[in-house]
């Protein structure tokens, strides 16, 4: 059993009375005051959260582009410096390895930000892959990450910035001080809300953390833990790696086909083409309870006229819309559409629910 | 700055924390207590049923309750209902085997109670014991809260 590794943000949040939890091979915070309360705070004002345990690799050099147009589902070559990207990385068989942000520093230098728990697997799929000769650099221990979300993040870090970072704009990022820590800022996030994402120096993300907790306490910012971030991504529809995505799920069958550039000759294309095409296993949906009440969670199966037709995903209490609210696979045969009643089975009896679309929640203009 | 209408499931601000692996616990006396963080109180053969402030803390922001109807049977240490926090499922286990004789009908629509009032209007119910001996096996308050103390270590 591997020892469980701890960010350099580990005593703020014990100081901020944090319940900790394990993920990705972390001590990270579950909750601080509760997740209800952060989820709010994140929808209505804004939110802070630790997201060191998310791995960044460096990546350089003269085949550093063919690297990521080679093995990434979304075309890197269409960013321009500052920019960044959502984007897949699968396997030869269109299954996907991890989900992944690309930034564009210059033509040949990136930065991938890719999740805790495929670190090892995404380095030795890259080293392996790196046949034109990419410098590549794991940075993920060395590196904080912190992100403040919410409708008055931007406000509250235009005030300790040192650049206009107001200005940035949506998947774009800026080198400069925030707090007077050196940030790489990135106008993206996972929550379904405005908001960046601050790359700095492992030694420096709690200084950050706490400046910026003192910065946004007139506006109502709130420490933020994992429980938070997981129902607002699931409100706004974001697949989470291990629930809606894997090995055995295309992003073609999550949904996620808009990050999917053919024509380039990229690992597992043949396959993604396929599924485009209508070769899909099954195709994610969203569902509601009925009762308004009861929770398919991960795993419960999905049932329609007495068959068997897919499986929960992702399934909580989705704080905004004060009920509980899922995410599953259906088989593609089934052609349910939004409003079709189906039933899911909760603790060996079906219960009533109703597809609806994807996302759940769409931030005010 | 979008105003957004949230629900009736509100939560309190001074919900409680572990503050530095400290926790801040209360198991009254006068009641008993199960090795699953059920509470039990009894007057008469009748025994009202909960679960403890160190369970509803444990369990984050309760947010869905299922309890058996009355006149159910409830078998000791054998699951009677469940409740679920946002994050996860929990079984709640008899204390105690006997016939369920009340359910607190006010769970189902404000399950956060438990969390707020956990030995008051957070119980779960009422069971009519079927054999007295079975309260013997229970804690008191005192041997909870070191049972409680020992699984944080």
């Amino acid at each position: 059993m591997e020892t469980v590794k701890h960010t350099s943000l580990v005593e703020a949040h014990r100081r901020l009375g944090a319940r900790m939890t394990e993920f990705g091979g972390y001590l990270m915070p579950l909750n601080y005051a509760g997740i209800i309360e952060e989820h709010r705070a994140v929808r209505s004002a804004a939110g802070i959260f630790d997201l060191s345990h998310m791995g960044e690799f460096d990546v350089s050099g003269a085949g550093a582009l063919d690297l990521l147009e080679h093995t990434l589902t979304n075309s890197a070559a269409r960013l321009v410096d500052g920019q960044a990207q959502y984007t897949i990385m699968c396997a030869p068989d269109g299954g996907a390895i991890d989900d992944l942000i690309v930034y564009r520093r210059s033509a040949d230098r990136y930065m991938l930000c890719v999740n805790a728990s495929n670190i090892a697997t995404d380095w030795n799929w890259l080293c392996e892959q790196n046949h034109g000769g990419a410098t590549m650099s794991d940075r993920s221990e060395a590196t904080a990450l912190v992100a403040i979300q919410g409708p008055e993040a931007v406000e509250i870090l235009a005030k300790v910035a040192s650049f206009p970072i107001a200005s940035v704009k949506r998947f774009r990022f800026a080198d400069g001080e925030v707090a007077s820590v050196r940030c790489l800022a990135a106008r993206t996030g996972y929550t379904g809300e405005d908001g960046f994402e601050l790359f700095c120096d492992g030694r420096d993300g709690a200084r950050l953390f706490e400046a910026l907790l003192d910065a946004g306490a007139a506006a109502g910012i709130k420490p933020c833990g994992l429980g938070a971030r997981d129902t607002l991504r699931m409100e706004a529809g974001l697949p989470l790696y291990g629930h809606e995505l894997d090995r055995q799920t295309s992003p073609i069958e999550a949904g996620l086909g808009v990050f999917v550039k053919f024509g380039r000759d990229f690992i597992g294309e043949n396959v993604l083409a396929a599924h485009r095409d209508g070769a899909v296993r099954k195709r994610l949906i969203g569902l509601q309870t009925i009762d308004r009440r009861s929770i398919a969670r991960q795993g419960y199966q999905l049932r329609k006229d007495n068959s068997d037709i897919g499986v929960v995903t992702s399934g909580t209490f989705a704080p905004t819309f004060d009920r509980p609210l899922a995410m599953g696979f259906i088989r593609p045969q089934w052609p349910l559409k939004s409003g079709d009643k189906l039933d899911v089975v909760i603790r060996n009896r079906a219960v009533e629910a109703e597809l609806t679309g994807l996302p759940f929640y769409r931030r005010p203009a | 700055m979008p105003q957004i209408q949230f629900g009736a499931r509100g939560v309190r601000a001074d919900a409680p924390i572990e503050i530095s692996g400290v926790m801040k616990m209360e198991a009254p006396p006068g009641l008993k207590y199960s090795r699953e963080h059920e509470w039990v109180s009894t007057e008469e053969s009748v025994a009202t049923v909960g679960i403890t402030d160190h369970a509803q803390e444990q369990l984050g922001e309760i947010v869905y309750i299922e309890l058996p109807s009355i006149g159910e049977k409830v078998s000791k240490d054998d699951p009677f209902g469940v409740v679920e926090s946002v994050k996860a499922v929990s079984d709640i286990y008899a204390p105690v085997s006997g016939t369920v004789v009340a359910v607190n009908e006010d769970l189902p629509e404000s399950p956060e109670v438990v969390n707020e009032d956990p030995y008051g209007d957070g119980w779960l119910i009422k069971v009519k014991v079927s054999d007295p001996a079975d309260l013997d096996d229970l804690m008191d308050s005192a041997e909870y809260e070191e049972m409680v103390a020992r699984e944080k270590e």
